[in-house]
């Protein structure tokens, strides 16, 4: 068994957590679903932030003069090679490798800079302007476009974080890298931490630029910027349609970036990983306990959700919350939560020395009473990186004879599980509240219960 | 017990903190029982308890206890109840260290006479 979507630094064993470094740690085998927004360097008051907003401009508008000088086919191989960036790992793929844009498209975009007047007389100043005018183009290419141009100081970064942390650097080649002296797109040989199994280099990049979808976006235009029809107070444009209106109509996009440009104090990055607020909290608490324990009306399903979402916000930034995962064991449908094991608490480094848990499991039990097969199911599941360490959540204390069970199988395997139960999670919310203490402390608590039952 | 004029200094002190530790942990027990306590306030009662522990010696009222651990998140209720017990015999200590001189007014058996009050009435 392997890591449940592991990350960069889980796979060197750094004990870090999201929450403690400036960049987004990067998954393994899938992408973070996220996406730089350049509207955030535009508007950061970071001089640094600013110049590299300045210099990725410069860099596409000189696409579009040297197109329109007659060097049409140079332009369109470099917007190509441009238009996808596998290092930074942003995006929707579920492979971290993603299809560059066609020769049409290069074209299309190419041919904004003969179309439009302003474009010709002052260049672009928003690279999101493109998603607004091309077909094809959307949130995840500005963020490829956007890292690709500042892709070297993104390298810099990298091997600065990389060094502090503590990260691995091997030697590499990374492909189009944009030299701003040469306006060419250039190979670079550098130390980069690299991805285990393809041995490609990998960026990282800084949190404080990312969004979920960019400030400036044809959603939002779409939704907010266009004129509804009068009589069936909707927007009846069809998005081609509505792209070749756009081009020919300049005034347009200038209208809707100006508005946004204004609203730029609203503009802020999104999180990784945002804690339900108290309010919400109390209200899954509620809902739990009003849940019968069962399967009837979905009464497991829905305890699943409800102890998801709660956990996942209450032990936040000790353990970063990695996945659900559905198993079946013995024909019975179970579901895990899995969380890293950031070891930034001395309990949580315990936990690791002592049962090897990398990650912690801990599977939901919507049931009255917790019987032997349902210990010795997540018993079965535990090992390798889960280690010797697993959690059940249930509703209510354990009998005396499972308790006891627990113990046998510390006794005999050195395995702890160690219960959650409701009252657990109700004094989880209010730690929570207060903020005096941490929620981890209630497992922490249960831990050494059960280890003070268990002989030496 | 007897106590000397020293031990008596410490333990008007004592029984001060822990009258106004039982007072505060008895007006939160009642507001809300499950209440945990902070790392900062459990510092507190631990070194108040400590100070108690000192005075009382073999006549601590619990056997078994000796202070709370942070680890077991103790409750607002949890700490009322031992500061109850301590508050209760150190009221037995106090008692068997003043006298009233024939009058209505009591004092401790120390150097300076201090003055005390009169021994609580029990229930």
């Amino acid at each position: 068994m392997s890591l449940v979507r592991p990350r960069l630094t889980e796979h060197h064993q750094l004990a870090l957590n999201q929450a403690s470094v400036s960049f987004a740690i990067p998954f393994l085998d899938e992408d973070l679903p996220l996406y730089v927004d350049p509207f955030l360097l535009w508007k950061s008051p970071s001089q640094q932030d600013h110049s590299l907003h300045v210099g990725l401009m410069a860099a596409f508008n000189h696409l579009g003069h040297i197109a329109r000088k007659g060097k049409g086919d140079q332009a369109r191989d470099i917007l190509i090679q441009l238009s996808e960036c596998d290092e930074v790992g942003l995006g929707n793929s579920a492979t971290r490798s993603g299809k560059r844009i066609g020769t049409a498209t290069a074209d299309t975009i190419l041919s904004l800079f003969h179309q439009i007047p302003k474009y010709v007389q002052d260049g672009m100043e928003h690279l999101e302007e493109v998603q607004l005018l091309v077909d094809g183009i959307s949130k995840d290419r500005i963020s490829d476009f956007t890292c690709n141009l500042i892709k070297s100081f993104l390298i810099d970064y990298t091997i600065e974080e990389s060094e502090r942390v503590g990260i691995p650097l091997s030697d590499v080649v990374v492909p189009a890298v944009y030299n701003p002296r040469t306006r060419i797109l250039q190979n670079e040989a550098v130390k980069l931490p690299v991805h285990p199994i393809s041995g490609k280099p990998l960026l990282l990049v800084p949190k404080r630029w990312l969004r979920h979808a960019p400030w400036i976006s044809y959603d939002d235009y779409f939704k907010a910027y266009v004129p509804k029809d009068d009589r069936l107070n909707e927007v009846t444009w069809e998005r081609v349609q509505l792209l070749a209106y756009n081009r020919q109509n300049y005034g347009a996009i200038e209208g809707y970036v100006k508005l946004k440009e204004r609203a730029a104090a609203d503009c802020h990055n999104d999180p990784l990983f945002k804690q339900i607020p108290v309010v919400s909290a109390r209200r899954k608490l509620a809902e739990i306990a009003k849940l019968p324990s069962g399967k009837e009306g979905n009464a497991d399903r829905k305890y699943e959700d409800a102890v998801t979402a709660l956990l996942a916000s209450m032990f936040y930034p000790h353990l970063d919350f990695a996945d659900t995962q559905a198993r079946t064991d013995s024909g019975a449908q179970i579901r895990d939560l899995i969380f890293y094991n950031n070891r930034d608490e001395e309990f949580l480094k315990d936990i690791e020395r002592q049962f090897g848990s990398r990650q912690l499991v801990m599977e939901l039990k919507n049931v009255k009473a917790v019987e032997r097969e349902h210990v010795n199911q997540l018993h079965r599941y535990l090992g390798n990186e889960f280690g010797q360490f697993g959690v059940l959540v249930t509703r209510n204390r354990l009998p005396r004879a499972i308790r006891q069970n627990t113990i046998d199988l510390w006794s005999s395997k050195r395995t702890a599980i160690i219960p959650l139960i409701d009252e657990d999670l109700n004094l989880m919310v209010d730690l929570f509240e207060q903020k005096q203490r941490a929620p981890l402390d209630v497992l922490k608590r249960s831990y050494l219960t059960f280890t003070k039952e268990c002989p030496v | 017990m007897p106590l000397n004029s020293e031990q008596m200094k410490s333990a008007r002190a004592v029984i001060a903190k822990l009258d106004g530790l039982y007072g505060e942990m008895s007006a939160a027990a009642r507001k809300k029982s499950d209440a945990t306590v902070s790392k900062f306030q459990l510092n507190v009662i631990n070194g108040i308890l400590a100070d108690a522990n000192a005075v009382l010696g073999e006549r601590r009222p619990l056997a078994d206890f000796v202070s709370f651990e942070a680890d077991d998140l103790p409750s607002t209720g949890d700490v009322s109840m031992i500061a109850a017990q301590y508050v209760e015999t150190l009221e037995i200590i106090r008692c068997e260290n003043i006298e009233n001189h024939g009058s209505q007014r009591w004092y401790w058996r120390d150097q300076d006479n201090t003055p005390t009050v009169a021994p609580r009435a029990r229930k």
